[in-house]
């Protein structure tokens, strides 16, 4: 649903590609999907928050909610989960509608795509652009003038609204959210998730629970990788596991692709420990044939930087970046992937300027519209700087503008 | 809309003030609208102040007290943010609720006095371009239609709209009061609570009445009937722990006492990847890094300085959707350099460049 997220697992790679020929062969699922906990009780990561949502669920009232978290630690399953519990098996019978939704004085149609089922709605509301207020007064509206169902021994006085990726969503959405939210307390209640908190508004976060979901540890993301490894009778060696761990960066969901990734390609797992430092890993890990391609360039792109300052080098980049464009990368991933190699490789004495170029750079990349230029902009400041460092005994280049 | 089951409103529902008087602390505005209940003399009123503070309650319980439920759909016309408000609509709109004329039916107990109320909350949401359309309506209107204005920001009101209205200003309560309300809303759901806690959750609101009311519910939910406790409440506010708050300080000072040779950049750099991955808020993380560096004695006047500019730069950075790692390390490279060489003036001046 949202570019930054699932661009890169399903579009871009040639893994994955291989994945779905993989599953239309086999008429399998992904695993990420396959082995999604579907109650509280079998989530299997952060055990503090199961018990917790828990006993929200046992109240009458629940608050509107917030998850918030990095990218793939749970925010979407734990959402499910919590709704299972709340409503029951009949949250399970889910639909997903494609459909064209009348907004706005005079009326526009809009084109989006929400989830279902007899007791709540779900939708990406940042998907529909610039109508995203529209959008979701008139989802939250509709919501509210049809009455919640009764089914068996389930009552609930409300519906519940699920609003994706809400710091995706315009400043207008938001301000309109506000008064939304209290207005239409007494039959329905909004659930959000976001990445970023920051940029979802005050107001917004003051009328909602906010639920912190961390990256799960590393033992944890390795206990997920053994369960399932052993539900598809797999033997996953400890080392491999290990690996897919640290590629992972504590982001759930690559890891079991990963995993998937490597069934198809690489199975039997390889039981070689290879210990390494963690540069030597990082660059092991970028060369592997699981790994991603885009991760693969953006190394391969701040090795260039280290290694030669020059314009000629330059333009070699340049071709790697617009290779990484091609693969519909968002320009902040590039951004951060970028400069965390570089941080990685470069004397510690550069390293606070590099990351003040980053932060500066990668603003003006979000204020104008081509992102290419940002990109190139930072990366040759980044050669000059380093350029300097290593020419000049004395470094003074930190007064250069 | 489908009925309302009154037990099941959370608490921010269920204790909204009805009656002016249940309106805490906000004596000015409270005083004219009482006034008003009782002469019947009502000028255009703008609201304005941090949310959470009673505005929108201040509008609402008015205009219960004003009117009756059977008329109160003829008088009152409440347009927010999540209205249409481009300004044909908002034309179009006031001039349909405002066209009808004003029966003069009197209720027992109600004044109803002969106008209409219009209440435009979130007004600073409203563009430029609708308010000064929104101008020419309330003159043309002006017999028949009092406004309400509510808005966090006075300034984002065109001043020829600011200055048709009495202002009034609605200000962070104070601790103790909240405290007070916090508590006899417990009374009132019947739960014990020490002070301490009612305490505790007050202060990491931020003045902010409807985010300490939330916040007690949830922890009150999350307690299950038990008592409360600081770890429920931590995990309940949006704010960041205070021992990963004092961790910073406490790196970037044993990275500076250990000697120049030693530069360990990287474990700040590690440390704001760690935080990116615990979910912290990296604009909670800079407000309460501020709150706790500005009494520190081992940071000087300059350094100070130098912090919080950069601190205010990055939060502009943030607001319009920067990268929040980036930022981060960005500020940890300026604290890192800061610590290190307290006494550099040139540099650390140069450090506040944008
Ligand atoms: N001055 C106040 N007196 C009593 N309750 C208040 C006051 N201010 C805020 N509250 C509580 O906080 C909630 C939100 O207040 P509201 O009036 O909507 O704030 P805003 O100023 O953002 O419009 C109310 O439901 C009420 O329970
Ligand atoms: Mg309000």
């Amino acid at each position: 649903m949202k570019s930054s997220q699932y661009v890169h697992f399903f579009f871009s790679n040639e893994p994955l590609f291989f994945l779905e020929d993989l599953m239309t062969r086999q008429g399998g699922l992904l695993w990420v999907d396959k082995y999604r906990p579907k109650t509280l009780e079998t989530l299997d990561i952060h055990p503090e928050w199961t018990e917790k949502l828990a006993s929200l669920c046992e109240q009458g009232t629940l608050p509107h909610l917030l998850f918030y978290g990095p990218s793939g630690v749970g925010k979407r399953t734990r959402i499910y989960a919590l709704l299972r519990q709340v409503f029951g098996i009949a949250i399970e019978k889910r639909q997903v509608e494609h459909r064209f939704l009348k907004v706005g004085e005079p009326p526009k149609e809009v084109e989006l795509t929400t989830i279902t089922s007899a007791h709540h709605i779900e939708l990406c509301p940042a998907d529909v652009g610039y109508n995203d207020r529209l959008v979701i007064q008139e989802i939250v509206k509709e919501i509210a003038s049809s009455k919640p169902i009764e089914l068996g021994n389930v009552h609930r006085g409300y519906k519940v609204v699920v609003l994706h990726d809400i710091d995706e969503v315009s400043k207008q959405a938001q301000q309109a959210l506000r008064r939304t939210m209290e207005k239409y307390t007494s039959c329905c209640r909004i659930i959000m998730s976001a990445e970023s908190v920051t940029r979802v508004m005050e107001p917004i976060r003051s009328r909602c629970l906010g639920i912190r979901i961390p990256c799960p540890k590393k033992e944890e993301i390795e206990q997920v990788l053994q369960k399932i490894a052993k539900k598809e009778g797999l033997v996953l060696p400890d080392c491999y596991a290990n690996q897919l761990v640290t590629q992972s960066k504590g982001n759930l969901r690559k890891a079991i692709l990963l995993l998937q990734v490597g069934r198809a390609i690489a199975y039997p797992f390889s039981q070689q420990q290879q210990k390494k430092n963690e540069e030597e890993e990082e660059s092991w890990i970028s060369s592997q044939e699981t790994g991603w391609d885009w991760e693969r360039l953006c190394y391969d792109i701040a090795n260039i930087v280290i290694r030669e300052q020059n314009p000629k080098q330059l333009c070699n980049i340049r071709n790697k970046l617009y290779e990484l464009f091609c693969h519909a990368i968002p320009g902040d991933m590039i951004f951060r992937k970028i400069t965390l190699h570089l941080l990685r490789m470069m004397d510690e004495e550069v390293a606070p300027q590099v990351c003040h170029w980053a932060a500066h750079y990668e603003y003006g990349m979000k204020r104008g519209s081509k992102e290419i230029f940002h990109l190139e902009a930072f990366l040759a400041k980044v050669m000059y700087i380093y350029y300097s460092h290593i020419h000049t005994q004395y470094s003074m280049a930190w007064m250069d503008d | 809309m489908a009925p309302s089951l009154p037990e099941e409103l959370p608490w921010v529902e269920k204790y909204r003030p009805n009656k002016i008087k249940d309106l805490v602390y906000q004596q000015e505005a409270a005083q004219l609208l009482h006034n008003c209940l009782t002469s019947g003399n009502l000028p255009h009123c703008l609201f304005y102040g941090p949310p959470g503070t009673g505005k929108t309650s201040a509008a609402l319980a008015f205009c219960k007290e004003l009117f009756p439920p059977e008329i109160y759909k003829d008088r009152v016309l409440e347009l927010n943010a999540s209205d249409e408000r481009g300004i044909k609509v908002v034309r179009e709109k006031i001039k349909r609720f405002a066209q009808g004329s004003v029966s003069s039916a009197q209720f027992e107990g109600f004044p109803c006095p002969p106008f209409k109320i219009i209440i435009l909350d979130e007004a600073d949401a409203i563009t430029p371009d609708a308010q000064t359309a929104l101008r020419r309506t309330m003159e043309q209107f002006s017999k028949i239609t009092r406004f309400f204005l509510l808005c966090n920001y006075v300034t984002r009101v065109i001043d020829p709209l600011a200055s048709r209205c009495a202002k009034f200003r609605f200000r962070s309560l104070p601790m103790q009061l909240q405290v007070d309300r916090l508590r006899y809303i417990v009374d009132q759901e019947g739960i014990m609570v020490s002070d301490d806690i009612l305490q505790t959750l007050t202060s990491c609101c931020n003045g902010d009445l409807r985010r300490a009311i939330m916040t007690l519910e949830s922890a009150y939910c999350l307690a299950r009937g038990s008592n409360i406790t600081d770890e429920i409440i931590n995990s309940v506010t949006w704010r960041v722990p205070d021992h990963v708050i004092s961790q910073i300080d406490s790196n970037c000072l044993k990275i500076c006492s250990s000697g120049e040779n030693t530069l360990q950049f990287s474990e700040l750099r590690n440390m704001a990847i760690e935080f990116i991955n615990n979910g912290y808020p990296v604009s909670e993380i800079i407000y309460q890094l501020c709150e706790a560096l500005i009494p520190v004695n081992h940071l000087n006047k300059l350094q100070k300085s130098v912090i919080m500019i950069k601190f205010a730069q990055a939060e502009k950075m943030l607001i319009d959707g920067s990268d929040e790692l980036l930022v981060l390390m960005d500020i940890f490279g300026v604290l890192f350099q800061v610590y290190n060489e307290p006494d550099n003036v040139e540099k650390l001046i140069w450090l506040t460049r944008n």
